[in-house]
């Protein structure tokens, strides 16, 4: 039976804006679900994708994808093309409790966190993340304009027109359209593909690697592969995804009815998020075959205007500038995710109103942490000897170690009876949750050693 | 798709009625009252207390690793 719609003018007390548009976008799920014919599943999918893809695509964010063009330059097209989809099938393991969670509980990450555990470890994580969130802001910014670099813009007027997209994105007052305008942007993340065409790869070379993990890295087990490692793996799990997928659930409305479907939304996010990694890795990889020399490029995201200048004779000006755009993508599409779940988390704990369906009148503190957050971020890009590599660095490190408790957390909550009726974690979900956990968790020790103690002149 | 408006004023009952139910169908409360009634505290056992404290621990630990790697990184950019 199709719910036709009637056309509410005014808010009354007791019902919102956000529960005006939230029932609206509802209308179009239930009209999706009353179809029939061959395409009803795809026209619900339609309607229901979103966070999954958003939040890992988001995760394909400037440093990431050009520490995959890193990974290329120095090792080629041999065992990190499995491992990269190794570390995203991680991904897809971690973020798929986080759906189960939003739907059983209508609730944000930070909101149970505050809720079961007390406000010590409330405020913890939503302070960890904000703080984590900020800096990765920072190095996204960068990104952004040594994306833009290429093309000779100012960094001024690169930061400025990255952040007057992001604040008209996130100014849209509808999760609706913030939620397809940012998937619109996200899937430009795909560029990576063409520019990879453009270097003229072996699929067969490809596939080999995929199936045999085959050649391993040369030189055997040194630092720096090691380095290489943990800069994949925290490319791809990282603790505001967590935090960001919950909550934007929540704020879509999403149901227990609709988990299938966001676990589908997951899963594409997760394979179009590994394609494109690879793909980006693949670019690169003929910088390895020519053996040009790029340790001694800069360090992270400052790394991208380079990238593309070492491309270019092989690629063109055409392909490097190809890349340049669709490294400043990854950045823009990192900064209002980011962003949104540093907004949605400070809400929760603060009980105060956080919904993308909310116009700024209504949670000016949820749009003053998300766009003033994105603000200070630029400015901080903008300002002559800011500690940039300072920050690059720095922001590594807090992420690798936030990473335990936020797992920890999610853990302890989906085998929670009480939240989670019915969607408890079974005995292989909890097997394969609590492995990936452990496996992080101690990468990241390891890692976090390891940057320490190089640091410190104890290794090399 | 029409335009749903939102300036303040009167709302007919029918459409207050129908936000209701939408919501209601799908279990989904109202906006204002989300914040009302939680999950409570969790009960934890021995071996989840045990792990919260390991958890302090380890958020202590990882304050003096990010000074430490500040403090690094200053000194070696002099």
């Amino acid at each position: 039976m199709e719910i036709t719609e009637t056309k509410p003018r005014i808010v009354e007390p007791g019902i919102t804006t956000e529960d005006i548009h939230r029932a609206k976008d509802r209308v179009r799920i239930h009209n999706a679900r009353a179809r029939t014919g061959p395409f009803r599943r795809l026209f619900l999918l339609f309607f229901l994708i979103g966070p999954g893809i958003l939040v890992m695509l988001g995760e394909n964010d400037g440093p990431s994808m050009l520490s995959y063009a890193a990974t290329g330059a120095t090792y080629g097209i041999g065992f990190f093309i499995p491992f990269i989809v190794l570390t995203f099938a991680m991904a897809y393991i971690v973020q798929e409790l986080t759906v189960r969670l939003a739907a059983a509980t209508q609730r944000g990450h930070a909101e149970l966190i505050f809720e079961r555990f007390g406000p010590f470890w409330g405020r913890f994580a939503m302070v960890d993340l904000a703080i984590g969130n900020f800096l990765t802001l920072v190095v996204e910014f960068i990104a952004i304009q040594a994306g833009l670099g290429f093309f000779g813009i100012p960094v001024p007027i690169a930061v400025g027109l990255g952040l007057l997209l992001s604040i008209f994105v996130m100014l849209s007052r509808r999760f609706w359209t913030w939620e397809r305008i940012t998937l619109g942007l996200a899937i430009f993340n795909c560029l990576f593909i063409p520019v990879a065409n453009m270097v003229h790869p072996n699929p067969i070379e490809i596939g080999h690697s995929l199936l045999t993990w085959l050649p391993l890295p040369a030189g055997g087990i040194t630092l720096t592969l090691l380095l290489f490692i943990m800069s994949n793996i925290g490319a791809t799990v990282t603790p505001w995804m967590l935090f960001f997928q919950q909550s934007a659930l929540k704020d879509k409305g999403i149901t227990p009815k609709d988990i299938p479907y966001a676990k589908i939304d997951t899963a594409i996010g997760a394979i179009l998020a590994a394609v494109f990694a690879v793909a980006a890795l693949v670019v690169t990889s003929v910088l390895f075959k020519h053996h040009i020399d790029t340790s001694s490029f800069s360090n992270g995201p400052f790394a991208a205007a380079q990238f593309a200048q070492a491309l270019q004779p092989y690629i063109g000006k055409f392909g490097a500038s190809i890349f340049a755009l669709a490294i400043l993508e990854s950045g823009l599409v990192a900064v209002i995710t980011i962003s949104s779940s540093s907004a949605y988390a400070f809400g929760e704990v603060t009980s105060s109103a956080h919904s993308l369906n909310r116009p700024v009148k209504e949670a000016w503190k949820f749009y003053a942490v998300m766009i003033g957050g994105a603000l200070l971020a630029g400015l901080i890009v903008i300002i002559p000897h800011a500690p940039l590599t300072l920050i690059v660095l720095v922001v590594n490190v807090i992420a690798t170690l936030a990473m335990p408790p936020a797992l920890i957390f999610l853990i302890l909550l989906v085998n929670d009876r009480k939240l989670m009726g019915d969607y408890v974690n079974t005995r292989t979900e909890n097997m394969l949750a609590i492995g990936v956990t452990i496996f992080l968790v101690l990468a990241g020790m390891i890692w976090g050693t390891v940057t320490i103690l190089t640091g410190l002149g104890i290794m090399h | 798709m029409n335009k749903i408006e939102t300036t303040p004023g009167s709302m007919n009952k029918s459409d207050k009625q129908w936000v209701v139910d939408i919501l209601k169908e799908d279990n989904l409360k109202l906006a204002e009252s989300n914040h009302l009634g939680t999950y409570g505290r969790a009960q934890l056992g021995p071996a989840t207390k045990v792990l919260m404290w390991a958890m302090r621990i380890y958020v202590v630990l990882s304050f003096i690793l990010i000074i430490a790697q500040i403090y690094i990184s200053l000194r070696s950019n002099g």
